[in-house]
């Protein structure tokens, strides 16, 4: 362990590993509707440009969590169907401008998502990553959920940076 | 208040956007760690970003700045010794030593004579620039041992519309260490050339209870070179011009933080005493000239977030910052005796600051900041015979406050304003605006056109230090300067980028009490208006081995507004190159650096030559556990460099260090 942790110090977390390391966690804290909840795998996907270089690939890959197994996938904005297929949607800031779009999307289908563009939770989009003094937080909007049928935990809220939506 | 760190990491300036993978010491590009954290430990690791543009955390491509950030690792990784070395491998800082103070300059200015008060050096959002002197300490003066230091962040650009005086040509805000990144005791110990040793002891801890506590001290003494030939002294009666043992340094520091909840006590205190082989201010040549020079303070902070998007920050403060030096001179009848020069600053201040996002598009930053002096005196008289020469008490209160919106116009397109208004007791007002308008095309892309005004309030020396051979400044009131700037940021990929910069200064009422031929109705009026043009380029690389490099050139052109020439001390080519190189990955690293400076012209409007330096350093973490190595060679070549003496110098050029060693070890208990 201690070689591990050392060989860590030169190459760690970047902002996308410790975004990368919320999604998981995320789901974790999240109640999907009975009809709606993940199967075998928790389907991850990534919509628009990775901005991480790989890195939400490389942390997350044979990660299991509650017993599931990460499955990530890349999603295009248009394909409807593929969006609604999965657990959990993450949406790069490279679909700024086509986030209504995804979203109304998946409305009212039991997939969360989550964003890190400005305006993400404030668009109807249910938890979005900010940075705050260098360090990555995220606002919550358990009314988006609630909607899709997606219970968020309290737990989860107390931790929000913010909550909006209410 | 203004830089806020949580814990153990932290992060190169390189990858913004897109992440990088430096970082701190429990969180590995291993995944598992990052994993195994709670949500609440995820929001504590810090990721690259810069606070003090703005005073709130952005992404650098967001800041309304050009800014540069200098991290722990690289400044392991080449070898950095002080303050002044960090500054000196940053694109548009120029750093310079007259073996008495290391004098910290900015694109083309580095004033001969003046301490560096054109730019605000910050220690975790502190002000460290003195009201006597102004002094932006970069040697070992500076009261923060390099290994305590997490990061710096340079901004370039004026800043008083946020931070009032002394933000001219940029600010440099030094982030300390966090008690649990240093996470228990640490012990390290180097030797260098001239019997040069440094020790440091440092013990961090963040308590279950939440108390996190930092103490550290460091003692660094050096015999400094032992015998330096000057050829303006070259005499019989001076020995030949060589000074023998008379450029000892000793600098002895304590830093420490203690935080609860929302409040934080943090302070130190340093006391440098550096003996000068310059003959300085026409004193005895070979005889001890020494100067000591010691600050602290103490400062409680509070800081809160709510979760409704409203960030308040305050800080009440306690500085002091003193001064001393003993001059040997000499009769005319060759009877020798000493002059004592001091100064005595005793200040105490209050800031607080809110920024309140509306929403994510729209937010405002308010401030207000109050500084008192209790205490300022400069005192210099003769030893035996006895005579008081000057013996000036002043007085220095301000009041400041500033608001700044910023406001996404489009999706692309963010405007950023604001103004700071200040009230001196010493000149009066003065408001300070700036604009940012920032295009982003793409996440990866940043455009952004700049302007901002900046002033320096002349400073207690300026106003009251009368002595003998020192001149009268007339009508003085505050520099001013208004620059405009064109930036362009880009990453190619998560591990290049590029930034380009494009600027323009107007300075005017420099004041400048240095004399030069440049313009000799100066003595007069002690202040002119200048102007500077410049441009600079960087690309910057960071790659999934552990490889790091940057090279930047910039090209710049500093004159006097009235006489076209080129100012003294100000190279107009500066380029700078680093490579580190991982040798075993993530454990042992040679690093390379450059630093290229064209000439500069001297007092006597003689030019220096160019400047080339090149510094190795081999550095190991964790090859054997905790333990930490490095081992450098700084000017490697032993190339002679020159830069020009200031009018307290007899010698119009000055030689900088020649090739000298470090060795280093450091272990965590």
């Amino acid at each position: 362990m201690l070689v591990v942790l050392a060989a860590s110090a030169a190459f760690g977390a970047s902002e996308y590993e410790v975004k990368a390391a919320h999604l998981p966690k995320f789901a974790g804290y999240i109640q999907w509707p009975a009809a709606g909840s993940p199967g075998s795998n928790l389907i991850i996907g990534v919509v628009g440009r990775d901005p991480s270089g790989g890195k939400l690939e490389q942390t997350l890959s044979g990660v299991t969590v509650g017993g599931r197994q990460i499955e990530l996938r890349r999603v295009s904005s248009s394909d409807a169907a593929a969006l609604r297929a999965c657990n959990v949607l993450f949406v790069s800031a490279s679909e700024e401008s086509r986030l209504e779009d995804i979203l109304h999307k998946v409305e009212g289908r039991p997939v969360l998502t989550i964003g890190e563009s400005a305006n993400f939770a404030a668009s109807g989009g249910m938890l979005q990553f900010i940075i705050i003094d260098g360090q990555v937080r995220f606002v919550a909007n358990p009314r988006a959920a609630a909607q899709s049928g997606l219970q968020m935990n309290s737990n989860l809220l107390r931790v929000a940076r913010r909550v909006v939506g209410g | 208040m203004r830089a806020i760190c949580s814990l153990a990491a932290w992060m190169s300036a390189l990858l913004v956007y897109d992440g990088s993978w430096i970082a701190g010491r429990a969180h590995g590009a291993d995944a598992a760690p990052l994993l195994q954290l709670s949500l609440e430990e995820l929001g504590e690791i810090k990721v690259d970003t810069v606070f003090a543009a703005s005073m709130f955390t952005q992404k650098v491509t967001d800041a309304p700045s050009a800014v540069s950030i200098v991290t722990r690792d690289e400044i392991q990784r080449f070898g950095y010794r002080t303050l002044g070395e960090i500054v000196q491998s940053v694109r548009g800082f120029d750093v310079t030593n007259d073996r008495s103070y290391t004098s910290l300059g900015v694109r083309g200015f580095n004033r001969l004579g003046d301490f560096g008060g054109r730019t605000l050096l910050l220690i975790d959002g502190h002000r460290m620039n003195d009201p006597i002197f102004d002094t932006a300490a970069g040697g070992n003066d500076f009261l923060v041992d390099v290994d305590l230091i997490e990061r710096v962040e340079f901004i370039r650009g004026p800043g008083s519309a946020i931070y009032g005086n002394n933000a001219f040509f940029g600010v440099i805000n030094v982030i300390t260490r966090k008690p649990a990144d240093v996470g228990g005791t640490e012990a390290s110990a180097s030797i260098g050339s001239n019997e040069s040793y440094r020790g440091r002891l440092s013990y961090g801890h963040a308590f279950a209870n939440g108390v996190k506590l930092l103490l550290s001290g460091s003692y660094f003494s050096s015999e400094g070179e032992d015998r330096i030939y000057f050829k303006e002294f070259d005499s019989r009666a001076t020995n030949r011009g060589i000074a023998e043992g008379l450029d000892k340094e000793i600098a002895p520091s304590i830093f420490g933080s203690l935080s609860f909840g929302d409040f934080k006590l943090q302070g130190g205190y340093v006391d440098r005493e550096k003996h000068t082989p310059t003959a300085p201010y026409g004193t005895v040549f070979n005889r001890d000239t020494v100067t000591f020079d010691t600050r602290g303070y103490l400062e409680l902070q509070y800081k809160r977030h709510f979760t409704n998007g409203l960030d308040i920050a305050a800080r009440a403060h306690y500085d002091q910052y003193d001064y001393h030096g003993v001059f040997p001179y000499e009769t005319d009848e060759g009877v020798g005796y000493l002059n004592q020069d001091s100064a005595r600053a005793r200040w105490v201040g209050f800031e607080a600051h809110a920024t309140w996002a509306f929403s994510e598009r729209f937010r405002v930053s308010l401030g207000l900041d109050w500084r008192h002096a209790i205490e300022l005196r400069q005192r210099n008289y003769d030893e035996s015979p006895y005579a008081l020469i000057l013996d000036r008490r002043g007085d220095q209160d301000l009041f400041g406050t500033f608001l700044e919106v910023q406001s996404d116009l489009t999706k692309k397109l963010t405007l950023t304003t604001g103004a700071r208004f200040d009230y001196y007791s010493t000149f009066g007002n003065t408001v300070n605006p700036r604009a940012g308008l920032i295009y982003k095309p793409r996440p990866s892309t940043a455009i952004k056109l700049l302007y901002g005004q900046a002033f320096r309030a002349p400073n207690e020396f300026e106003i009251n230090y009368r002595a003998p051979g020192s001149m009268e400044l007339a009508g003085i009131k505050p520099e001013r300067i208004r620059t405009l700037e064109l930036v362009g940021e880009h990453y190619f990929d998560p591990r290049w980028r590029a930034t380009t910069s494009v600027y323009y200064s107007r300075i005017e009422d420099l004041i400048d009490p240095v004399p030069d031929i440049t313009n000799p109705a100066l003595e007069l009026t002690g202040a002119r208006d200048a102007e500077v043009l410049g441009a600079s380029f960087e690309v910057e690389g960071k790659l999934d081995s552990g490889l790091l490099t940057r090279a930047s050139y910039t090209r710049q052109h500093a004159t006097d507004r009235e006489t076209g020439l080129v100012l003294t001390n100000s190279p107009q080519d500066v380029a700078k190159a680093q490579l580190s190189v991982p040798i075993v990955k993530g454990k042992l690293f040679a690093g390379l650096e450059g630093v290229y400076s064209g000439g500069r012209y001297t007092l006597q409007r003689q030019q220096t030559g160019d400047a080339w330096l090149l510094n190795a350093t081999v550095f190991s973490r964790e090859l054997w556990p905790n333990l930490e190595f490095s081992a450098s060679i700084y000017n490697l070549l032993d190339r002679t460099n020159r830069v020009p003496g200031g009018s307290e110098h007899l010698q119009d050029q000055l030689e900088q260090d020649g090739r000298s060693f470090r060795l280093k070890l450091q272990y965590r208990f």
